[in-house]
Formats: C-alpha cells, structure tokens, sequence
C-alpha cells in the first residue's frame, strides 16, 4: 500500500484527513482512488504534482507505484 | 590541437559564442530582416482599467504604407490551454492580455496593432486609431484590491470559501493556498521569543538587456515562420497555435541569440500579434518593443504584502512560524504566491506552521515569472525575522540558522523529504570565510542570509552527430540563456574523449530539434545535459560497435577508454582505436553515427544558498554601496565553473538592485512614472564590487554528472542579506524595499527622533 499526503488545500476536501494508505499500481489509480473515497477530490488533485519517494512530477499519471512507495501531492510551481 | 586526455567537466574552456557576442556578429530578435517586410506598430491602452467602448480603425486603414491593422475582432476568443511545462496556462487570459477584448486592465494593454512600410508610418497610423473608453478606477495595489469597495477587474472572478472573503462574491483575490504542519498556537506557546513584521515589496523587472522583438512570415500556403527572443520556442509555437486558432504543426519558430531572459520571456507578447498582421497584409511583419514598452507592458515581478511571525525558545531553536502572503499578479490571475509560499521555510527545520498565500488582481501588467518566482519575496521576511531573533538571542546569526537547517531526510514545508542537500556546507563554508570575521569600517554593516530554490525538471530531447574528422555537433532546443551550449559541448567532449573545441553546439528550430521543454527553472544543465550526455553515450557505443565489426570480435568485448575503443585482453596485435580514426572508417563500418536521447526529468535536486553583504551606508544622504559581497552555494557539480560563477554573481546583482533602488513608481491613475533605465535604477558595474562565489559541490543523486540547478537560487538572499546589512550598520530594522536613499533617510530620521 502505498503512502499518501494530502496539503492542507486537498485536504479541507477529506474532512481533514491528510495521511492515508492507498493500493494502486500507478498514480492514475491513486488518484483515481481518492477521488472515488472523497468525491471533492475529482477535478482538483489532477492539478497538484506529485513527489514519489522523493521524486517530483508535474504531471505523471502512469508513474509505476510500489507497496513502499511514499506519495506526496504537492503544489505545481514554475520557474523562471 | 591537444589530444583530449584530462578530464573536461569542470574546467573554463573560452565559450563558443563568445566571439561572435563582443563582434556584434550575434543575431538577435531585431537583428533578422526579410525582403518585402513590414514593421509593426501598437497602440496601447491610456487608461490602467476601462471598458472598450468602440474602435475605430478607419483614419489609420487610410494612411499611406500602412498595410494591415487589426484589433481583438481579428482574433478568435480563446479557451484553450496550453501546459507551459511545469503549469498549464490559461489562454484565455494569455490571448486578452496579447490585445484586449472588452477591457483595458492596465496602463499600456494593447489594443490594436499596425503594419505599415515604417516603423514611423505605423506608429503614426497606430495614434489615428480612436478608441472611446470608458474610464474606471484604477486598482494600483493589495491594500486596495482588498478594500470592501475595491473596483473589481473581473467580473466573472468570485471568491472562494476563505477566511473574511465571502464565497461567491465578486473578488480582486483570484486563489488562496495553505501549507500547514504541527500545532500553531502550541508552537508559539512553547517559543521564549516571538518576532513579527510586515514586510513589504514592490513590483520589479526582469531588466533583460534586449527587449522583445520578432519577425513573423505567414504564408500564402498557411504556414508561419517566427523568428523571436524566447526562452521556449515550441512555447512560442504553442501560445500562438492556440491564441489565432492555427494548427501547431504549421507554425515554425527559430529562436534567435536571447539578450536575457529570466522567466520574462515565456509568455508571448508580440508574436502573435506580428503573424495576425503578416496573415492580413500578406508581407513579413517586424515587431520591436521599446524600452518604455518592456516596462509598461510585459511581464514583470508581483509586489507583495507578506506578514510573518516566528518563535524562538532561548536556545535557538525555531519552534514556529506563521506567514499571511498577498501577491500582486497584474491584470490576471496567476502571482507565484504558492511558491513563495512553499520556499520561504524550506531552508529551516520548523515543527509547527502555518502559511497562507493569496493571489491578487490589480490594474498593472500581468506578472511574469523573474528567476525563482516568489521566492526571493517571501524569503526576504523570513532571513529578517531570523536575524531579529539572532539579535534578542545574543546567538551568531550563522550558528542560529545552522543550529536549525534542515539535511538530508527532513521534510520540505511542501511534504517530501530532502535528498542529499548542502545548505549545512554553505552555512559553514561561509562560517569559515574570512570575509565573515573581517573589520567593518566606519558606517558600514553586515548581513547574511539563505535562500532556497526549488530547480525544476520536464521534458528535453538531444542529438549528437559524429562527423568524418571525428568532431561532433550537438543540437538541442533549448536557447542558450546561461552558457548552456559551452556546457553542453563539454558534456560531449566528457563522454567522447575528444577537445571540447572539436565540438559544436548549436540552438535548433521546431522543425528541426525534438521537443524540448523551455529554457528556465534551471533546468537545461541538467534535464537537457541528460539528454546530452546519454546521446553523447548513444554514439560511444555504436563507435564501440564499429570497433567490434573491424576486429571481429563481440561489442562486449570492445572497452572505452578516454577516446578510445580498446581491444580485448589479450589482444596485443590490435592498436586502441581513437575516435577519429573510427570516424575515418564509418562508410565502411555502417555509415553514418548519430546519437540520440529524449527523457523526462524529475525536478532537478533543490539548491541551497547562503550570502555575506558588507553595506556602507551614508548617514547624510541615505544613499548606500555594497562594498564587499560573497555568495556561497550548492551546485552540484559545475560543469564550466565560469559560469555557475556568472550565474551566482548575475543574481546577487539582480537581488541588490531590487534591495538597494528598483521599484515601479506609479501615479494615481495607474501610470507608471519611471518607465527607463534612468529612473528605474538597476545595478551597473560601478554600483558593485567583484561579487565573490564559493561553491559547494554535493552531488545530485538524480544526474549522472551531479549536476543541480543553480541560475536561480542566487537571487533569494541578496534582498534579506543586504536589509540585514542595513539594520547592522544603522540600528533600524527596515521592512519595506527598496532601501532606496529616501526611504533610508526618513527611516534614520524617524529613529533618531
């Protein structure tokens, strides 16, 4: 099962739950899971990014998860 | 020619583009010409927020060489968005900030474009055209964006559920966002010392030496080339696709030489403009922005409001903090409050916060990114907050930011954890500096300061040709704002064992490079260098291969040593094979070599920094000079230490010049007033001293070489180091920059009374 962390902005939408455990393959099923256990989800964690084990993603649905692997959503920055 | 034997990485071979640069041989956005062209001309909006009542385009149609106008009505409405690499852009606002629809949201918002046989002729024309507004009030910061009788820019942009905005009213505050850890009130409860202040900045400029500028051809078959000073050429492409309406695949852009860019020079401007004209005039059209129009109307930085508190127990240790973030972002939505948000923590281990970031609209141009947006703001709260608790501490302002930086495996304010970072080795570093224990003179202070910077990632392509002599050229898409085709030519000369002069880098058009990501969030050393050096490893192993074919033996039993394909053990009747040589025989050994690599970088390994500002203030007058500055920081592995240098000492100077003098200065009805490098004081070389560098190298897991990001990080601390400089040699503590000679002056006075 993989590690999830939800910011505080996803979070207002879980009823305040920030921290949960999630079997999903990738980070489409993840989010797709979430979305499917906390409907105000749906539309919103799309636009997060995603760090996995450490890793960070603008936009990586098909990234391949483990049982170990840690999620953070996080907010999308640019550079300049 | 030497024969390549040490290694390159690391080194300062002459840079490839240097000559052409001091010989004015360079070509940049202006300096491109096409027979039968037309120059194009803008006309600007008076007013800083109005409706669009009428336009009338008739009197300019009329004048002689004018060849084209168009207004908004020429442009489809646009819904699209296009993904920007790192965030998805709203074309819709893109396309109304390119020329206005139905409103005028900032002082010099296009309206209406012309194309005439001169730049004279079109500018007259453009003055004929008559617009009938109707005035509003304008917008002209956060205090007044807020007020319960704000003027609302847009209507359709309603407040969401916040704190003291009711959800569903019409608002000027476009998002909110919250990072939050632990328990606030506890945290504070525990702190033996409480430090609070508000903090303010106010917009600024990338102050890139060239303007904006592009040549547009639309063809009579339907497709457009663009020639332009971008930092993204298929962002180009992108923008203008979605913006006319016109299918990507028919749009070509050749990015010109950039005369800089830091983050102002993504989101297009003019382009657009100049294919709508060349489409409706059927001629090449040349656009040129002016100075006063690069101030006016393209993308600078937000100016911030920015609370903040932080508590301290007796030893030291950070046990809380809280920050209230309101960024400007210009005429649309979309400040970087969430970054500033996210980096103004992200040096220090702190077990409770809370941070609250809000996006503003205001009646000036629609910000832009400037190298590590929002970071630089919100950090500067932060390091003044923290050299306030040094002060009622008693503690060095080192030991105090050490005794709480964060290392490997702690967590970043936004979740995950840290790789290996360096900001424990800078710190100490500039702990062990001489500078740091150096006699300050009469009136002079000293301030040190962190920063941090994300580094960003994305998607780049590269291909390495082997040519006939054994040289090689190196093609990417990604424009060369920061050294980065020397960088590259030294990746391929690394990896191929052959003198980085026999290597050629060259910047690509659409048409010609694989798509790349942009050329920003310090992310071409690394992410496109990956893709270098593995396209550069791509054709090592088919020279591998041809060795193998003309030995007749198994590839895996050819070697590679520093140039050289190396036989088999065992084989003494085989010479080693250097790549020329192996050059020499490709018809015979299968043709011609090419390597090529396309990948998607996670983001990059964050970048810490640390900065010393001696500043010597005079007491008459206000006016200041940094007479001596050191910027240590983690850069993974510089691969030409001459220019991660540069990089280091161009934002210092950056980061000085938004402390010390750089402002917008804007008049009540929302026109700015300095819009010129005389009034918009900028550091030149005689205003600083030779700013040194150290760095740091911790190597970043994620790149082959080590590489980390490094052209951003140095513009976070210069405007905490140098405010912290000015409290040390003046005793006040200023909140609000710049640090400009009236406001010291009426600070010191304030003080003294």
């Amino acid at each position: 099962m993989a590690k999830v962390y939800l910011p505080a902005d996803l979070s207002r939408h879980t009823g305040g739950v920030e921290i949960l455990e999630i079997d999903a393959p990738r980070v489409r099923e993840l989010q797709q899971a979430l979305a499917a256990r906390f409907p105000a989800l749906a539309g919103e964690i799309e636009r997060f990014a995603v760090a996995v084990d450490g890793e960070i993603y603008s936009d990586a649905p098909y990234h391949v998860l483990t049982s170990e692997s840690e999620v953070y959503f996080i907010p999308r920055i640019a550079g300049g | 020619m030497t024969d390549r034997a040490a290694p390159v990485i690391g080194t300062r071979p002459v840079r490839h583009d240097g000559v052409d640069k001091v010989t004015g041989r360079a070509s940049y956005g202006a300096d491109l010409a096409m027979p039968d062209m037309l120059h194009g001309a803008v006309l600007r909006s008076p007013h800083a927020h109005a409706r669009i009542l009428s336009i009338d385009t008739r009197a300019a149609e009329a004048m002689p060489g004018v060849k084209a106008v168009i207004t908004a009505a020429d442009i489809p409405e646009c819904f699209a968005t296009v993904a920007m690499g790192e965030l998805p852009m709203d074309m819709h606002d893109g396309s109304d900030n390119v020329i206005a629809r139905t409103k005028v949201l900032y002082h010099g918002h296009v309206v209406a474009a012309v194309a005439a046989t001169t730049v004279d002729a079109a500018s007259e024309a453009a003055r004929r055209i008559e617009v009938v507004y109707d005035k509003l009030k304008p917008v002209l910061g956060i205090d007044e964006a807020i007020a319960p009788d704000a003027p609302i820019l847009h209507a359709g942009l309603t407040a969401g559920d916040w704190a003291g905005q009711a959800a569903g009213r019409p608002t000027n505050v476009a998002s909110r966002m919250e990072l939050k850890r632990g328990d606030l009130a506890q945290g504070f409860a525990a702190a033996d010392t409480i430090v609070e202040h508000e903090f303010r900045t106010t917009m600024v400029h990338q102050g890139y030496i060239e303007p904006h500028a592009c040549l547009a051809r639309y063809g009579q078959d339907g497709r457009v080339s663009v020639w332009t000073s971008t930092q993204g050429p298929f962002l180009v492409r992108d923008q203008c696709a979605a913006i006319l309406d016109i299918d990507a695949a028919k749009i070509k852009v050749t990015p010109s030489e950039i005369g800089g860019g830091f983050g102002g020079k993504i989101v297009v401007y003019l382009e657009p403009l100049a294919i709508a004209l060349s489409r409706k005039a059927n001629r090449p059209v040349k656009m040129v922005m002016s100075r006063d129009e690069v101030f006016r109307a393209s993308g600078p930085t937000s100016g911030t409001v920015i609370r903040m508190k932080m508590g301290a127990t007796r030893d030291g240790t950070l046990v809380a903090a809280s920050a209230s973030l309101w960024y400007e972002a210009g005429a649309y939505r979309g400040s970087p409050a969430g970054a500033g948000a996210m980096c103004c923590l992200a040096s220090y281990k702190i077990p409770n916060f809370l941070i609250e970031a809000y996006d503003v609209v205001v009646n000036k141009p629609k910000v832009a990114a400037y190298r590590a947006p929002g970071s630089p703001m919100s950090t500067f709260a932060t390091e003044s907050l923290v050299d306030e608790l040094a002060r009622t501490l008693g503690m060095d302002p080192i030991e105090l930011r050490l005794k709480n930086a964060v290392a490997e495996g702690d967590k970043a304010p936004y979740g995950p954890a840290y790789g290996p970072i360096g900001l424990q080795d800078v710190l100490r570093a500039a702990q062990r500096h001489p500078h740091w224990k150096a006699p300050l003179g009469k009136n002079q202070g000293r301030g040190v300061a962190c920063g941090f910077w994300f580094n960003g990632g994305m998607g780049s392509s590269a291909s390495v040709t082997l040519g006939a002599d054994g040289s090689a050229a190196v093609v990417t898409g990604n424009p060369d704002i920061g050294g980065t085709r020397v960088a590259q030519a030294m990746m391929v000369a690394e990896e191929l064992g052959i003198p980085v002069e026999r290597v050629r880098a060259s910047v690509a058009d659409t048409d010609t490079a694989g798509y790349t990501d942009l050329t920003g969030g310090s992310r071409v050393c690394y992410a496109t260098g990956m893709a270098v050096i593995r396209a550069a490893r791509d054709v090592r192993d088919q020279l591998r291969g041809r060795a193998a074919k003309i030995w007749d033996v198994p590839i895996d039993a050819v070697g590679w040593d520093a140039g050289r394909a190396v036989p088999p053990n065992g084989r003494g009747d085989r010479e080693a094979l250097t790549v020329a040589d192996l050059a020499a025989q490709l018809p015979k050994t299968g043709g011609p070599i090419v390597g090529h690599a396309a990948l998607y970088a996670p983001a990059a390994g964050p970048g810490f920094a640390a900065h010393i500002c001696d500043l010597e203030v005079d007491p008459e007058t206000g006016g200041s000079r940094v007479v001596r500055y050191t910027a240590f920081q983690d850069v993974g592995r510089a691969v030409h230490a001459g220019y991660v240098e540069g990089q280091m000492q161009g934002g210092v100077a950056q980061g000085v010049g938004w402390a010390l003098n750089e402002e917008y200065i804007y008049a009540d009805d929302g026109v700015m007033q300095n819009a010129g490098f005389l009034d918009y004081r900028m550091p030149v070389a005689s205003d600083l001293p030779m700013i040194e560098t150290v760095m740091i190298e911790v190597a970043n897991p994620l790149h082959p070489y080590g590489v980390r990001g490094v052209g951003e990080v140095p513009i976070v601390p210069p405007l905490a180091a140098v405010a912290n400089a000015m409290r040390d040699a003046t005793g006040v503590r200023f909140t609000e920059l710049p640090l400009s000679p009236p406001r010291v002056l009426n600070g010191l006075e304030k003080s003294s009374a």
